[in-house]
């Protein structure tokens, strides 16, 4: 596949995510795709070939299975922290579950009382709430924009989509609220006085009113196909294929601009080589390969191969990195000894 | 008495709107007015419905194994097809609660303004005489409110129609239900 790509190039876009490095106007790049096809280290790699070409990248994670601590071999936590052998790079990790502990533990202390105790049952039982957790570090980024670049290492669950079509519902949500508080405001005082609840209105929907403001903003920078790009990562394989489609078409729903896929796993069998299951699994690899380039046609194509080593630690990681921007190209298995 | 008898029309046009059912005559008037109106909507609609049948028949013969690019492709045209569809259903729905609405209250501001018009333009026109002395002492009664004494004033020939009119309709349904139990 990549001997022929001299000719195809012409035809197909360039199979690398040079595209992204030059992009210069990024400033939010998704990585995701469906369990297990190399997400981390796919946003991994791009973090570590941003960072040569950007002021500043930061690398986040909702994952609760601390996923960027493995593969960079370095413990990182919900604090920003600068990645060992790099200057402009840093990680964060983002634990849902502590963070809302951490929230009620607050509420707790300024009083609320039983309410803390119920909403602390509700929260942990809301799906979905890695991404709210995750979307309330972003708005405290667009708030203060102090990176160049931001890299989302999505969770494997499939919600990531939920979480991008988060600003939209709470958008609306706020919208609703404000109208009702106009309204029911005072109603609601006199009640909280009744209950005890220490419940300072105005404060409140201040702060309603310029979470709303934040949101509508985040909103529109990641409909901007100039600020916001997804990657997808698949492997070459019928389901993975799937749920890529599914994916790219309810991005497409949210307008979120996408226009490039990373095959990963992709074998590269020496053609007298005589694994089996090595050359049944190139076969269909090749097969689906082809309907991908078939249906992605504005798409980057970007083939990864699958390594005979696990893919952890900084130098792996960058040497992995290198294969994203210069097309992998399997050694020639006939000019070399057979040894 | 041709007064008479007009008013006794329309109150017999106005029990039968009634008894028939004012959202029924709003459907049906509903009908019309699409046919007049939207007729290329619905034409649009009928068109949409069978290439989402022929796209289907087509995706259901597409192995997605083996042919992943195109079943994506047809399956993506499926999905735009479908959602215009609901857009359309959709805007027929809203389109048909806000007609019906008003034609509904067209029909009763109409059917009851014709009557309380009537009644104001011939306030003090006797209906016809009533011959002396059968009704009496309460003959005043029938030539209320304004009409000269002896007579029947429009208002309660209004009533008085009006009541017929309902027990027409009452005893003509009964019928019907009792030929129909007693011929089983």
């Amino acid at each position: 596949m990549s001997q022929d790509s001299s000719d195809e190039e012409f035809e197909k876009f360039e199979p690398t995510l040079q595209n992204v490095l030059d992009q210069k106007s990024l400033h939010w790049i998704f990585v995701g795709g469906k369990g297990g096809v190399g997400k981390t280290t796919t946003s991994c790699s791009l973090a570590v070939q941003l960072s040569k070409v950007r002021e500043s990248v930061l690398l986040i994670s909702t994952d609760p299975a601390h996923n960027l601590s493995d593969a960079f071999g370095q413990k990182f936590s919900k604090e920003a922290t600068l990645v060992d052998g790099f200057t402009n790079l840093y990680a964060m990790e983002i634990d849902p579950t502590s963070s809302i502990q951490e929230m009620l533990d607050q509420s707790e202390q300024q009083g609320g009382g039983a309410m803390g105790a119920m909403m602390q049952d509700l929260a942990f039982a809301i799906p979905g709430v890695d991404e709210a957790m995750g979307f309330a570090e972003v708005m405290k980024q667009v708030k203060t924009m102090e990176y160049s670049v931001i890299i989302f290492d999505t969770a494997p669950t499939g919600h990531t989509l939920r979480f991008l079509s988060f600003p939209g519902v709470l958008e609306k949500a706020l919208a609703k609220i404000s109208q009702l508080s106009g309204r029911f405001g005072p109603v609601f005082q006199q009640m909280s006085g009744m209950m005890g609840l220490n419940a300072n209105q105005e404060d409140m929907f201040g702060k309603l009113e310029g979470m709303r403001a934040i949101i509508t903003e985040v909103n529109n920078q990641f409909k901007d196909p100039e600020k916001t790009t997804f990657i997808c990562v698949c492997i070459s394989e019928f389901l993975s294929l799937y749920e890529t489609e599914r994916m790219i078409q309810e991005l497409t729903t949210y307008h979120i601009d996408t226009h490039n896929i990373v095959v990963n796993q992709l074998l590269f069998p020496r053609k007298d080589s005589n694994c089996e299951q090595c050359l049944v699994r190139h076969k269909m690899q090749q097969k689906y390969l082809d309907q991908i380039y078939n249906l992605y046609e504005d798409f980057h194509i970007i083939l990864m191969p699958l390594l005979t080593k696990e893919i952890r630690g900084t130098q792996d990681i960058k040497e992995f990195s290198e294969m994203l921007v210069k097309p992998f190209v399997p050694p020639d298995y006939s000019m070399m000894d057979d040894s | 008495m041709a007064l008479a008898f007009f008013i006794a029309m329309i109150v017999l046009l106005t029990e039968l709107m009634l008894w028939f059912g004012y959202s029924q005559i709003a459907s049906l008037a509903y009908i019309v007015y699409l046919n007049i109106f939207k007729k290329e909507d619905l034409v649009n609609q009928r068109k949409i419905k069978r290439a989402i049948l022929t796209v289907r028949q087509e995706l259901a013969r597409t192995s997605p194994q083996d042919e992943f690019a195109n079943w994506a492709r047809l399956k993506r045209k499926l999905d735009k097809k479908v959602n215009e569809l609901e857009r359309i259903t959709a805007s027929f729905g809203y389109l048909k609660t806000s007609f019906e609405v008003k034609f509904t209250s067209f029909l009763w501001v109409a059917s009851n303004g014709i009557q309380i018009i009537l009644m104001l333009y011939f306030l003090s026109t006797p209906v016809f005489y009533l011959p002396q002395g059968w009704f009496s002492p309460v003959t005043w009664i029938f030539s209320m409110p304004f009409a000269p004494s002896g007579s029947v004033s429009v208002c309660f020939w209004f009533l008085a129609c009006r009541k017929m009119a309902k027990k027409v309709m009452v005893t003509y349904k009964d019928s019907g239900t009792y030929f129909i139990q007693h011929s089983l």
